[in-house]
């Protein structure tokens, strides 16, 4: 178990220098009103998570209070990256009615957070392992579908930065989802092993902050 | 630690380590798919490219050749003929003479250059083709080769006519051409059998001549080929059309020079020339 939290705390560590450089970068991109750059925001969320962790857990070890408060932190963090990756997703693989399907997923994630608010947390427990179930059949075949039929067989630049994000974002849902369904099916929330295993998350968001830094360097150097 | 707890461990490492395999190789397999068709396009692109450059240089050997051809026709024939008449018009000037045939002679040989000319300007134009049809204008160039009087010349037309792409009919044109030029120029022939086969997928043409042929040994060592300047443009013309040259011949048995041209399904309609 300890060593499980070393690595956990060293993949928390790795996860904040990437989550800085990729905000550091987003800061000198001069495009901000890219599609690409919505993904930059999601590295402030991550920085203020891995600044609460590195805070409570490493410094003051107060577990519980730091599971106080990700779990409604984390939710939001969670619903406005689906909503992110979704209406990126939406958008390169010219989905008919995406404006439809976006008001959807905006209304659905308006639905679950409010009732997840409503009954303190309840809904999260039931019915997480099942939203993330959704969320990486959704993404994988959108992610699969761009790569496999709309990118072009000969890149250019901007296909090229799209192509490089959606792979970042393929890899980051399948490494983290398997953990997060798990997890929730057959744990509860204040679990120690969820605090060890935490690693494999900030491995999937390294991945993806490693790809979402390619694809915006790749931006930056146009 | 329990039990328990070090199962659900090693059940969510490995879950995750089995997923995130899968998405490697799905990652590995799509990348590898892309790699596969780029490469196959480049290839595609390739062939393309060069088989242009190859027509180009086709269409530039032919220019070539043409202007030869044209050049050799004015110094042989025209201008020959109009310093002759030169020289017989200064001739009546200088001796001040009333000798009239000398005019009848130089307006003879000035008509006969122009005659040549307008041969010239005719074998030259691919609009006859248009305006007349394929068949027509083989019939009209037959009917000059019979008009010489030294050559026993029949033009035979197989299977149902169809309507031919009009590059396909200038390329027929000008190999026919070329071909009866070479039974004139080197076969010491005196008859000529012109064939046309129209095939379903095909179209054929057959010059066959009763001369002295040639030994069909050096037509296979290729370097003897582009030494024959008539025969290697019947062979860059009929590329063009995707066409092929067969030709056979045996010394003091004649020639038979066959072309070959593919069609397409667009050309399969009946002619009306």
């Amino acid at each position: 178990m300890a060593e499980l939290e070393i690595i956990s705390s060293f993949c928390k560590v790795v996860m904040f220098i990437t989550t800085f450089y990729v905000f550091l970068t987003g800061l000198i991109i001069k495009d901000k009103k890219n599609l690409i750059f919505s993904f930059w925001y999601l590295s402030i969320f991550s920085l203020f998570d891995s600044i609460l962790y590195l805070y409570y857990i490493i410094f003051l070890r107060e577990i519980d209070t730091y599971l106080s408060i990700i779990k409604w932190t984390q939710l939001c963090y969670i619903f406005i990256e689906f909503f992110i990756i979704s209406n990126f997703l939406f958008e390169i693989n010219n989905i008919k009615y995406k404006r439809t399907f976006k008001i959807i997923v905006i209304v659905i994630s308006t639905i679950i957070m409010s009732v997840t608010f409503i009954n303190n947390w309840d809904f999260k427990e039931k019915y997480y392992s099942i939203i993330t179930l959704i969320e990486i059949v959704f993404v994988n075949s959108l992610a699969i579908r761009y790569l496999l039929l709309i990118a072009p067989d000969i890149l250019d630049q901007e296909s090229k930065k799209i192509s490089i994000l959606v792979r970042g974002i393929f890899l980051f849902i399948n490494i983290s989802s398997p953990y997060y369904i798990i997890t929730q099916f057959v744990l509860n929330e204040s679990s120690s092993i969820l605090i060890s295993l935490s690693f494999i998350n900030d491995i999937a968001y390294t991945v993806f902050f490693i790809y979402l830094m390619k694809s915006l360097k790749c931006q930056y150097k146009k | 630690m329990p039990i328990q707890e070090i199962r659900i461990i090693i059940i969510i490492l490995l879950c995750s380590t089995i997923v995130l395999g899968l998405a490697i190789t799905i990652l590995f397999l799509i990348s590898r798919h892309k790699k596969g068709i780029y490469k196959s396009k480049q290839e595609v692109e390739k062939i393309k490219l060069d088989y242009e450059k190859k027509i180009l240089k086709t269409q530039l050997e032919i220019q070539e050749y043409t202007f030869t051809k044209i050049s050799s026709e004015i110094h042989d024939n025209i201008s020959l003929g109009l310093t002759l008449a030169k020289l017989q018009i200064n001739n009546f000037i200088e001796n001040k003479e009333n000798n009239t045939e000398k005019l009848i002679l130089a307006v003879d040989l000035i008509s006969k250059s122009l005659i040549d000319l307008n041969d010239i300007s005719k074998s030259l134009d691919g609009n006859e083709l248009l305006e007349y049809g394929l068949i027509n204008v083989i019939e009209s160039e037959i009917g000059v080769l019979r008009q010489t009087g030294l050559y026993d010349v029949e033009f035979d037309i197989l299977g149902e006519p169809v309507f031919l792409d009009h590059k396909i009919e200038l390329v027929i044109l000008r190999i026919m051409q070329e071909a009866c030029n070479n039974v004139i120029k080197h076969a010491r022939a005196n008859s000529i059998r012109v064939e046309l086969y129209f095939e379903t997928k095909r179209v054929k043409l057959k010059v066959v001549d009763n001369g002295i042929g040639f030994d069909p040994k050096k037509i296979e060592q290729k370097k003897e080929i582009r030494k024959m300047a008539g025969l290697k443009n019947m062979y860059s013309r009929a590329e063009i059309v995707s066409g092929e040259v067969e030709i056979y011949s045996m010394p003091d048995k004649g020639t038979a020079i066959i072309i070959i041209i593919p069609l397409n399904q667009l050309t399969n309609e009946k002619t009306t020339h």
